[in-house]
């Protein structure tokens, strides 16, 4: 009966996940903001058609206008094939047995993997690289970045000065262009292979941040600049001669899509887009500083990381256009004109629109050759059905021409091949099975891919005193049946000593179930013992829950019964606590249900024990976090008690593990 | 008077039988004998036929019989190793006359417009040509061959991928009710030849950005006097506006205008005339017969016979859309394998019923004139005239379906008292009587109260189609106005 329950209640939160949960949650961070304007996005889609209409004949005289910049230098010859640049290389004169070889392997899966603990100044560096290659024929030959000028890696001349200017607080050698975190990962990004990068920190995320711009840019300008080469050849050659071959475009123009969590980071993107170009007057630039910025800050009681992610405008349905001119960047152009697209999950999933709308487009994903996810952690906090949804829509054949020239179009495009030569880049706080799914079958760049995987100390020492810590291990033989397992070793192991033991105390227990399926369940569950209590004549089960869709009242006053010891027990979701990392008081011992995915999280949670016996609620002794996992829970369990043990846990008999 | 000549002509033609063909040669002086009849030439249709005879002796009198020796491989016409291996490939033993007699023409570069019976391998006649130029120099777009119907498109793309796919031969086809992206997909990869229906590409002509037939040098009509009529004109006058003048021509089919104004049309250059049968005739293998009987016992004839050939396959060859649907309920009602195709079907379940019955899942094939023309579909026994064609060059069509590549074959009229003047025409065309089919009449009474069961029954579904049909249309008007203009745009036989 329990597993039937359990398939309604998914089912229930496909419903929820797709319509009511994101909306509810966007209540729910707004909320945390000073102030937000509730009609922006309605005004934002209405100014974008007008940016439509607005978007210039300029365009057309641009198009015609001849290379006569500075950018000689790194301009390349009509014959590209004995170029090195990895643009050539990969994208525009891809050498065409090796390409169908690779697409092939890429197809039967047979990726070889290759794991490399590197060594930085004769220390072991604090991640680990997994490379996948394809094996046999590359794509091109490996890049040294240690020594090299931007010059040297190919880079348009005008980025140039502008990087290094952007980038001299983080390079700490005077001969180097790059920081050593982006010495790690530049190779990698510079070759067009796809880059998952787990290690992304509070500190190093500026840094990337510089690196893939600088990238992302200097494809744009490559891609644009030959495109109009292209047209002023064509032109003067008018139309006598046919055999002219000259293929350098997809379906249509965007040729970067950048996802991104939060209005606010977007505007901080678009400040270093802003940085590495100097456009002399950024078009609507006013407008978009209006709608994607605002002062609001976060008191510093909060976390830092959470203060990072949600200051600032952190409206997470949004998405813009930027389109780039000979001399200038331009904010809100329409789609089919723009080089690059920003959004966040929500938006462009409005955007493309579910099967059931009448009216969808998503033809503007056709031609996206580098995507980047930037602070994947905090994106995966929001509902990552709709990551799916657009992976599932990129690169895919146009059902309209949009206009395009036919005779132009590389043929990857044409023969349908281009999701095997984009460039994904993900950069994360770190690494969920969701996030490694998305490596695993939706990166399939020919050129390889490479996974960046940090090495965990561990977050048990952070908590500050010591305590206990018990985590124990229950088997279930598939991911599928995980829950069912989970919820029975809960229900029948763990939760009848939880009772007997919140009942000779007078703190209460905080139960910590990350997945809100499983929220779902518990509470159901414990309603039923409830009432059950009811009938046979005691005051019952007391309990209160509390996740993330709960209203700003409810929360109080469910906070205010557990902690006057009213409510024994707490339901707290990992998502409530992403979005408002309350400290909840009261608590004499944490359970989780789940670990969560966020290691702070542990160490937050842990702590909220030691505000308890601050309190005088709690006594040292008796504070302890029980925490249940599997061996599906690896890497939640990798960041909680660090890289070395983490093995031994998953793959040992034992069942219960002690830590203080 | 005409039927006189095309007898002298059929024996002719059965003069120089195995190998003996004639080769005419369309040099300037002939066209000029035929201009005489351009201003006869607006007269109604009925009459139009027999001109075409008078005009095809005035040609006939120039014409010298040459090549007397046996060919019996590819090689001897000239074609290169690569294109004789993918021959036998495809299990052409040797040369039929129509591909001795066009192929070197064809690969010396001139215009050839060719014709010959049904069944006689013309497309290759044609296809070995441009495969041959192709392989000596390899470019994109180098070929277009126009068909009438969607479904000859597919078939001659079909063989242009089997004979060419020893050079790497790209070939794209152009149709009607496909999406248009997709074929726009397969143009910007530049296939070296494109099979297409007139009105689709015309219409990748105007609206698709990037391709061009600037540089075509072979243009191809199979079926080229359908194409060359009314219907298709002023689509083709537009085309051929847009294909450089610099080209190869070659025009092929069974049966062949010879007006001047039609062949202007296709703006040939000196062309060379390979007839290897005269305009009307159909196969020798082919056995022709006629069924006479009162209107009102059509459908219970057609149940009597079809019955009588259970277990064959055939075609029965119907006027409207509406007949063949209703015929394909009425027969299946009775428990008959059939199905229907004509042009009001989409294009995907056009395909899909001619798939099932080349494949044999259906045995039974009720069409409008859109499958008259040029399928190829191997072992057809029989083919069924429901109704008398209007026009008796649809007749040599039809039956054509049938007795192909050397094979047996019967075709079967149903004439009935309103028909009688039209199958005449097409008696006096054929210039032969042909025999009645020996039937049971008391026989075929027995089965008129089932059949009026089974009629009753289609007129009741056909009705609920139509509801459904109508609801569709109004549902989908936006859908409806679209493919109404695509459809306008590729108009061919219905």
């Amino acid at each position: 009966m329990a597993k039937a329950e359990h398939k309604k209640f998914v089912k229930r939160r496909s419903v929820h996940e797709v319509a009511a949960a994101v909306k509810t949650k966007r209540a729910g961070t707004k909320k945390i903001k000073v102030e937000h304007d509730a009609s922006k996005v309605k005004h934002e889609e209405t100014t974008q058609v007008k940016a439509e209409s607005e978007d210039d004949d300029e365009e057309e005289e641009e198009e015609h206008l001849d290379d006569d910049d500075d950018d000689s230098a790194s301009d390349i010859s009509e014959d590209e094939s004995g170029s090195t640049d990895p643009f050539h290389r990969h994208f525009s004169h891809p050498h065409q047995q090796t390409l169908k070889k690779l697409i092939g392997r890429v197809q039967a899966k047979g990726w070889v993997s290759e794991k490399i603990k590197p060594v930085v100044d004769g220390e072991p560096a604090k991640y680990s690289i997994n490379f996948m290659t394809l094996g046999g024929a590359k794509m091109l030959d490996e890049i040294n970045v240690a020594d090299a000028t931007l010059e040297s890696l190919n880079t348009k001349g005008r980025l140039v000065e502008p990087f290094k200017a952007a980038n001299k607080g983080f390079v700490q050698e005077k001969n180097k262009t790059f920081s050593p975190v982006q010495e790690a990962v530049a190779s990698r990004i510079l070759a067009n292979e796809d880059v998952l990068f787990a290690p992304r920190t509070i500190s190093s995320g500026q840094q990337l941040q510089n690196l893939y711009t600088l990238h992302m840019l200097n494809h744009i300008f490559k891609t644009r600049d030959t495109v109009l080469k292209n047209n002023a050849k064509l032109a003067k050659r008018a139309d006598a001669d046919d055999s002219l071959e000259l293929r350098d475009q997809g379906f249509t123009r965007p040729k970067a899509l950048v996802i991104l969590p939060t209005r606010e980071a977007c505007y901080k993107l678009v400040s270093t887009i802003l940085k590495l170009t100097a456009p002399s007057q950024p078009e609507n630039f006013r407008r978009f500083q209006q709608e994607y910025h605002s002062d609001a800050t976060i008191p510093d009681t909060k976390p830092e990381d959470f203060r990072r992610l949600f200051s600032g405008n952190n409206d997470d349905n949004f998405r813009i256009g930027i389109k780039f001119t000979r001399k200038t960047v331009k904010m809100y152009s329409e789609f089919y004109n723009s080089d690059i697209i920003i959004a966040s999950p929500l938006g462009l999933r409005l955007a493309i629109g579910d099967k059931t709308d009448k009216k969808r487009d998503f033809d503007f994903l056709s031609s996206i050759e580098i995507l980047i996810l930037d602070q994947t952690a905090a994106i995966a906090m929001q509902n990552w059905e709709h990551i799916l949804h657009i992976f599932a829509h990129l690169n895919l054949i146009p059902q309209d021409s949009h206009g395009c020239d036919f005779s132009r179009i590389r043929n990857w495009y044409l023969d349908g091949e281009a999701k095997y030569l984009r460039q994904t880049l993900i950069f994360s706080e770190f690494i969920t099975p969701e996030i490694n799914a998305l490596f695993t079958h939706h990166m399939n760049n020919v050129g390889g891919k490479a996974k960046y995987l940090p090495v965990y100390n561990g977050v048990l020492g952070d908590i500050g005193t010591p305590m206990n810590h018990t985590f124990m291990k229950f088997y279930s033989s598939s991911p599928q049946e995980d829950p069912d397992k989970r919820f029975k070793y809960f229900t029948t192991k763990a939760l009848p000593s939880l009772m007997r033991q919140s009942s000779a105390s007078s703190a209460g227990t905080i139960i910590f179930v990350p997945s809100y399926v499983d929220f779902v369940r518990l509470r159901n569950y414990f309603e039923q013992e409830h009432q059950i209590g009811r009938k046979l004549g005691s005051s019952g089960f007391e309990f209160s829950a509390v996740n993330e869709y709960t209203s700003t009242s409810d929360l109080t006053r469910a906070r205010a019964l557990f902690k006057d010891g009213k409510h024994k027990v707490l339901l707290y979701t990992e998502r409530l606590h992403h979005f408002r990392r309350y400290v909840i008081r009261g608590a004499e011992s944490v359970f989780m249900y789940s670990l969560p995915d966020n290691p702070t999280f542990y160490v937050e949670i842990s702590r909220f024990l030691l505000r308890s016996v601050s309190d005088g609620i709690a006594e040292q002794d008796a504070i302890v976090v029980r925490s249940l996992f599997s061996k599906w829970d690896a890497f939640k369990l990798e960041r909680i008690v660090g890289s070395a043990k983490f093995a031994k846990m998953c793959a040992g008999a034992g069942e219960i593990f002690e830590f203080s | 008077m005409a039927i006189k000549e095309i007898k002298s002509k059929s024996k002719k033609v059965k003069k120089s039988e195995g190998g003996k063909v004639k080769r005419v040669k369309e040099e300037k002086k002939v066209v000029k004998e035929e201009e005489e009849d351009v201003s006869e030439e607006e007269e109604e249709e009925e009459k139009e036929e027999e001109e075409e005879e008078e005009e095809e002796t005035a040609g006939e009198k120039s014409e010298e019989a040459t090549s007397e020796k046996e060919i019996e491989s590819f090689e001897e016409l000239g074609v290169i190793e690569p294109i004789c291996e993918a021959c036998k490939a495809m299990k052409f033993k040797k040369p039929t006359p129509i591909q001795i007699h066009s192929i070197p023409v064809a690969l010396e570069g001139r215009d050839v417009i060719g014709l010959a019976q049904t069944g006689s391998g013309k497309t290759a006649a044609f296809a070995i040509p441009i495969l041959q130029a192709l392989w000596q120099k390899p470019s994109p777009l180098f070929a277009c061959v126009l068909a009438p119907t969607r479904e000859l498109a597919y078939q001659i793309s079909e063989q242009f991928e089997s004979l060419g796919q020893v050079i790497g031969l790209r070939c794209a086809v152009i149709v009607g009710g496909m999406d248009m992206m997709s074929q726009s997909v397969a143009l910007g990869k530049k296939p070296h030849v494109i099979v297409a229906t007139p009105g689709r590409l015309m219409d990748h002509l105007e609206h698709t950005k990037g391709f061009s037939l600037r540089g075509l040098k072979y243009l191809v009509m199979d079926e080229a006097d359908r194409l060359l009529d009314m219907d298709f004109g002023p689509i083709i006058d537009k085309l051929l506006q847009l294909i450089p003048t610099e080209r190869r021509t070659l025009l092929f089919s069974a049966t062949m205008t010879s007006k001047v104004e039609k062949l202007q049309r296709a703006s040939l250059a000196s062309p060379v005339r390979v007839a290897v049968s005269t305009k009307y005739e159909t196969v020798k293998t082919l056995l022709q017969s006629y069924l006479f009987f009162p209107f009102k016992h059509k459908d219970t004839y057609l149940v009597y016979l079809v019955n009588e050939m259970a277990g064959q396959s055939m075609i029965i060859f119907a006027r409207t859309c509406n007949d063949t649907e209703r015929l394909a309920i009425l027969l299946r009602s009775l428990g008959f394998p059939a199905i229907p195709l004509h042009g009001q079907m989409t294009q995907s379940s056009r395909l899909g019923a001619l798939n099932k019955f080349k494949s044999g899942a259906r045995s039974i094939l009720v069409a409008t004139d859109v499958a008259a023309r040029g399928l190829d579909i191997p072992l057809v026994d029989c083919v069924l005239n429901y109704d008398i064609p209007t026009d008796s060059k649809a007749y040599i069509h039809r039956v054509g379906r049938t007795a192909r590549a050397g094979r047996a074959g019967k075709s079967l009229s149903l004439v009935t008292q309103y028909d009688l003047e039209l199958y005449l025409r097409i008696e006096g065309v054929l210039g032969k009587k042909l025999d009645e089919y020996p039937i049971d009449k008391e026989a075929v009474m027995l089965l008129s109260e089932r059949v009026g069961e089974a009629q009753r029954e289609a007129i009741n579904e056909m009705k609920q189609l139509h509801a459904k049909q109508r609801k569709r249309k109004t549902d989908g008007i936006t859908h409806g106005k679209k493919r109404k203009h695509n459809d306008d745009m590729d108009r061919e036989e219905r």
